[in-house]
């Protein structure tokens, strides 16, 4: 074959710039505003113990049901108690029992979804993505907020039965999403020529298929981390969650529905707190998820 | 036959997951044969009177003898009597059911229109201000639990305004407007928590198959935007949109626990939370069943929906 | 060396020169570019140049050709002489006339008048440029219904007829079907149908049967033809293909970064361009009648094989119809085996089973003499180097979140007991080096590289584990024609440095024959026809192998530039 014209070099550089992730994060308005909501949300829940003016559960602090003043910010409940205080105190249940959960059903489900697809492309495991495959839809099927709650009218609530029935939910739909990124890796070259070379079992997950579905795993963990605030405050406030004398947001905002026309604050604080923990979350992992869709900037056509 | 196959094992599929679902409820508040019969005789009981009751009711079968037997009630439409309430599950369970279903009813049938509206809305302006606008909303009203977008209504509709009752109440002893008022807020609630993310869905299908070659091969055979729209971006994304319409119903019958309890209001899911706390195990289990049973059939109708209208299925 | 006619001179004389085909000077014109400029926006608002100053004429009956590489703009250019932007496409200048109107001045709504009526469009991928939710009839009767009032039996007569213009199978049914019930050639025909329902003027096609097999791309190439002739259709041609355009095209014009270089009649640009990039695109493109065969290798006959199968039959897993159905082949040292065949051969299963990435159902593959285990986790990890595969698509084959050095130090690691723990580097940069990339790559991830440069780093890894056998899996065909062609150069002066026996599999029957000493052609899992790659290519005895041949449109040489 002859040899190219030296009047031309083909080989040009077409350099696609890496995104990292969290660049792509910080560098999304949506994710900026996330992020900001989150340090903040985050300050006040992990600060707010030592910034509290009262112990959150002394009863008769005040009268009940007072509007604010001086002394009491946010006025007191039913019970005469700081709401401020308990505000303060309250937001540590909100976050815990669902990072714990996700952390939980992101180890479980992640793995069933890695182990499932590549089990998928050895012929002779193909079973074992077959029964996993089928568990976690036979999982999927199932009604999440009426298991959780047949579970705690069977165990009772405790943080223990939340954590275990909020993972039990969450983890088929990690497990789903990580199998769906998982596929995608193991079906590409770089995996055969590790096989090819003889690479083991582990190498071959940790080294080649881990890198390259960590972003889909951290954006779906941002994902279920709002999913679950949202899910345990909610059992929460259903009084089926956190429990008297708690301060939990949750429980705060049950125990005020009642005086709602009265002390509308009551009601106010700790349902805006929730609300803003979960909507920072939410942008964070919209934003991820817009990292990880490379569709998102793609034209349509003039009509 | 691929077309009828598929839809056969939809239905055995729906079937076992329904089975499953009952094993599940069956498992978890079923107490211990003892528990039963020192609940229904009190505490101070012998031995030998514990025994005769547990042999009378049939306690002593194996479990799996006892969870057919139960089972079987069900499917008897016989939901038994509550040990705590003393009343019949299903008398006290059905006109509850009725008031949940007009309320998901009501919800569907606005949140369809426009859902899929304003879906197709924003496709056509992906990137604009009118589009970024409304996906803002949908990321932050999705990111709402329930109560607090429940709350946050009476709070302004009800508190401030008082345009509108603050609770569904009402419902248990009154007919005419205040009664239909007393649905307005729980069912904006339950459209502004499931509306967002079937926006989101069905935006996000819509514009992919509008950035399709199949849609620009449309409009370079010069067809109208109207066809172009209707059945080169909407239809073929029906599949995606089947799917998460019936996710948006799935959703209506988990969302609508929180929200009855927001609003007071008389339907299955405020029971169903009732009886929890007061361990009513017979209440709770006919309301699993019934609940499940919904959500299953939601799912199994969706899913032979998205296999009719895929042309894929079809044509086999 | 530059030739002194610059391109602008070729461009304001479209058809100065000796006339084409259809002696253009009595034809009329009925489509023209004038100075066309076109930018994509970017997000941010900036704008990106793609087309400069496009000057063109389409007269009737006539075909033009553009050629280009990805990224030419040659795609852009097409869709913009039909008036058509992307939403994200800005018009930098110039005007496109059709009868006196700049299409580019003309509303969506107006422009949908003229789109399909008198301009149809042909897109790339039929699989995709069809809706999969319509049926082909409800898709064919609405330009009809639109453009030409038809309906009821006027409407259906017009469907069949379209169908049958296109030699579709029993019209009737096809109508009542879906895209996807149809196979791609079908598709495309289907395509061509659409575009061609209302009788346009001008029909614009974009790389119509790229990724489609060579015998089902030669019969659309006759449909076109005879379209051509029989309607005195003008047709717009973009391919990145100068072989298939110098056999379709009255004219070509060559496209390179936005910009015409050259324009002028298909043999004129072909066999006497002047613009170094066509002489450059010429000689990059791999031929089969006039390239020399390789030289034999030393020694080929008398040792023993490196390769040897012997029946070998694979069967997927739940597939009925085994894959690859009893195969022989044998490879020397030295020695490269060209395998041909279209998609569905059995040609890539093949090369898996001698990786031992699947194990044959039945057979046996050699390897130096000793039987190979089937599956290469039960082979010896001296046997494991020493047989090496590269891949189709290096976007694929290499690891985006590994760098140049990682994935090269891995095979030394693994297979070079000679090179020790930390000079790994050292041995990095050899192989750099013998590939031809610069150092400054070796931290590198691969989205920073070009697909030349990451397909090198593919052939590196292979020869970092110092192989004895080369497989390989079409792996020029992801590539531009001239990149294709250095990479073929690297690994023919690879494998003869290093005296390795290569197996190399392709659909590129002109790449085979400059590359490979004796050659099989695998058809439905079978071989049709094997020998020495001479006697393969110029004197096939297979029927099939025939039609892969005629199907080829090979370029002319060149001749020396005239100044």
């Amino acid at each position: 074959m002859s040899p190219i014209a030296p009047a031309f070099s083909f080989d040009k550089q077409d350099t696609a710039a890496r995104r990292s992730l969290w660049r792509s994060l910080a560098s999304s308005g949506n994710g900026r505003l996330g992020l900001a909501l989150a340090a903040i949300m985050l300050a006040v829940i992990g600060l707010g113990p030592w910034l509290a003016p009262y112990p959150p559960t002394q009863i008769g602090l005040g009268l009940p049901n007072q509007f604010p003043t001086w002394a009491h910010p946010f006025g007191t409940d039913d019970l005469g108690r700081d709401i401020l205080s308990r505000f303060l105190v309250g937001g540590r249940s909100v976050i815990l029992v669902p990072f714990v959960a996700v952390v939980l059903s992101t180890v479980v489900g992640g793995w069933l979804g890695i182990v499932s697809a590549y089990a998928q492309i050895q012929p002779r495991l193909r079973w074992i993505d077959q029964g996993i495959a089928s568990l976690l839809d036979l999982a999927l099927a199932l009604p999440p907020l009426l298991l959780a709650l047949v579970l705690i009218a069977g165990f009772g609530t405790s943080p223990p039965v939340l954590i275990l029935s909020v993972a039990a939910i969450f983890a088929p739909r990690t497990g789903r999403i990580l199998r769906g990124a998982t596929q995608a890796v193991v079906t590409s070259d770089y995996v055969a020529a590790a096989q090819a070379r003889g690479e083991s079992l582990s190498y071959i997950l940790l080294r080649e298929v881990l890198p390259n579905i960590a972003a889909t795993a951290i954006a779906e963990f941002a994902l279920r981390m709002t999913w679950g605030i949202i899910f345990v405050a909610s059992l929460s406030f259903l009084g089926l969650g956190a429990q008297p004398p708690s301060s939990d947001w949750g429980l705060m905002v049950a125990q005020a529905r009642p005086y709602i026309t009265v002390s509308p604050i009551a009601v106010l604080a700790p349902a805006a707190g929730i609300a803003l923990l979960s909507v920072a979350l939410n942008l964070i992992a919209d934003a991820l998820a817009d990292h990880l869709d490379p569709a998102s900037g793609q034209p349509g056509v003039p009509l | 036959m691929v077309f009828a196959r598929v839809i056969a094992i939809k239905i055995a599929w729906a079937a076992m997951t329904l089975l499953v679902m009952s094993i599940i409820t069956f498992a978890a508040t079923s107490s211990s044969p003892v528990d039963v019969a020192r609940n229904a005789l009190g505490r101070e009981v012998t031995n030998e009177q514990l025994e005769r009751f547990i042999a009378d009711r049939g306690l002593n079968r194996p479990v799996v003898v006892r969870y057919a037997a139960w089972l079987g009630d069900f499917v008897r439409g016989d939901f038994g009597t509550s040990t705590v309430t003393g009343r019949n599950v299903r008398d006290d369970v059905m006109p509850r059911l009725g008031n949940t279903l007009v309320l998901a009813a009501l919800t569907l049938a606005i949140s369809l229109p426009v859902s899929l509206g304003l879906a197709v809305y924003m496709a056509l302006h992906v990137g604009r201000w009118q589009d970024l606008m409304l996906l803002s909303s949908t990321t932050v009203l999705t990111a709402l639990p329930e109560f607090v977008t429940g709350m946050a209504l009476i709070l302004v509709f009800g508190v401030a305004l008082h345009w509108l009752p603050i609770d569904s109440t009402a419902l248990n002893f009154q007919s005419g407007w205040s009664a239909w008022a007393s649905y307005v807020l729980p069912v904006l609630s339950m459209l502004l928590v499931s509306a967002p993310y079937t926006i989101r869905i069905a935006r996000s299908a819509i514009r992919e198959s509008l950035s399709a070659p199949h849609t620009r091969t449309a409009v370079l055979a010069g067809l109208s935007r109207r066809r172009v729209v209707a059945l080169y971006a909407v239809l073929p994304a029906a599949v995606p949109i089947i799917n998460t319409l019936a996710l948006n119903l799935v959703y209506l019958i988990s969302g609508v626990v929180v929200i009855e309890n927001v609003f007071s209001f008389p339907g299955i899911g405020r029971r169903l939370v009732e009886a929890i706390t007061t361990s009513d195990i017979e209440t709770v289990q006919a309301i699993a069943i019934v609940m499940g049973a919904m959500f299953i059939a939601i799912t199994l109708i969706a899913d032979m929906a998205a296999a009719i209208v895929n042309p894929r299925l079809r044509s086999k | 060396m530059i030739h002194p006619a610059s391109p602008r001179t070729d461009m304001s004389m479209p058809i100065a020169g000796p006339a084409g085909r259809n002696g253009p000077d009595t034809i009329p014109v009925v489509l023209s570019m004038r100075d066309l400029s076109l930018s994509y926006e970017g997000a941010d608002g900036e704008l990106n140049p793609v087309v400069h100053e496009v000057s063109l004429d389409l007269r009737r009956g006539e075909i033009l050709g553009i050629v280009g590489e990805s990224g030419s703009g040659k795609s852009t250019t097409a869709l913009a002489s039909m008036g058509y932007r992307s939403p994200n496409v800005r018009v930098g200048g110039g005007e496109v006339l059709l009868g006196g109107t700049n299409l580019l001045t003309l509303d969506v709504p107006r422009l949908r008048t003229i789109w399909g009526r008198r301009i149809g469009f042909v897109a790339q991928q039929a699989s995709l440029a069809l809706n999969p939710s319509l049926r082909i009839g409800a898709q064919l009767a609405a330009p009809l219904k639109k453009h030409m009032a038809l309906a009821g039996k006027a409407l259906h007569d017009r469907q069949v007829e379209l169908l049958r213009m296109v030699d579709l199978p029993d019209p009737e049914a096809a109508l009542r079907r879906y895209s996807f019930q149809f196979s791609g050639g079908q598709q495309q025909r289907i395509a061509i149908a659409l575009a061609m329902s209302c009788d346009p003027e001008i029909l614009v096609m974009d790389e119509p049967t790229t990724g489609l097999d060579a015998t089902t791309q030669a019969r659309i190439s006759d449909l076109l033809r005879a379209l051509v002739r029989e309607r005195k259709v003008a047709v717009i041609y973009v391919s990145h293909d100068l072989g298939l355009l110098h056999a379709l095209a009255d004219r070509i014009a060559v496209m390179l970064d936005g910009r015409i270089v050259e324009t002028g009649a298909a043999d004129d640009v072909v066999v006497r361009g002047g613009h170094p990039y066509t002489r450059a695109l010429m000689a990059a493109a791999p031929r089969i009648g006039t390239a020399n065969l390789p030289t034999p290798a030393a020694g080929a006959s008398d040792a023993l094989p490196v390769l040897r199968a012997r029946a070998v039959v694979c069967t997927h897993p739940g597939a009925g119809e085994p894959s690859v159905h009893g195969i022989d082949l044998e490879v020397a040292r030295g020695e490269t085996l060209g395998i041909i065949g279209e998609s569905g051969s059995g040609k890539s299963t093949l090369l898996r089973a001698i990786a031992g990435l699947m194990a044959p159902t039945a057979g046996s593959i050699d390897f130096q003499g000793d039987k190979l285990a089937p599956l290469v986790s039960k082979r010896p990890v001296r046997t494991r180097g020493e047989i090496q595969l590269i891949f189709q698509n290096p976007d694929s084959s290499l690891n985006p979140r590994q760098t140049v050095r990682s994935i090269l130090t891995r095979p030394i690691r693994l297979f070079r007991p000679d090179v020790r723990r930390g000079d790994e580097t050292a041995e990095i940069r050899r192989l750099l080096a013998a590939v031809r990339l610069p150092d400054s790559l070796i931290d590198r991830f691969p989205s920073e590289l070009s697909g030349g440069q990451k397909q090198r780093i593919a052939i590196a890894r292979a020869f970092a584990a110092r192989p004895l056998l080369l497989l390989c899996d079409e792996i020029t065909s992801a590539l531009d024609v001239s990149v294709q062609a250095a990479i073929l150069d690297l690994l023919k002066d690879l494998a003869r440095e290093n005296g390795v026996a290569t197996v190399f599999v392709s659909h590129d029957l002109a790449v085979v024959r400059a590359l490979a000493h004796s050659t099989i052609v695998m058809r439905h899992g079978r071989v049709v026809e094997r020998g020495e790659t001479g006697a393969v290519f110029t004197d096939p005895r297979d029927p099939y192998t025939r039609a892969l041949l005629e199907a080829v449109h090979d370029l002319p040489p060149a001749e020396a530039p005239h100044v």
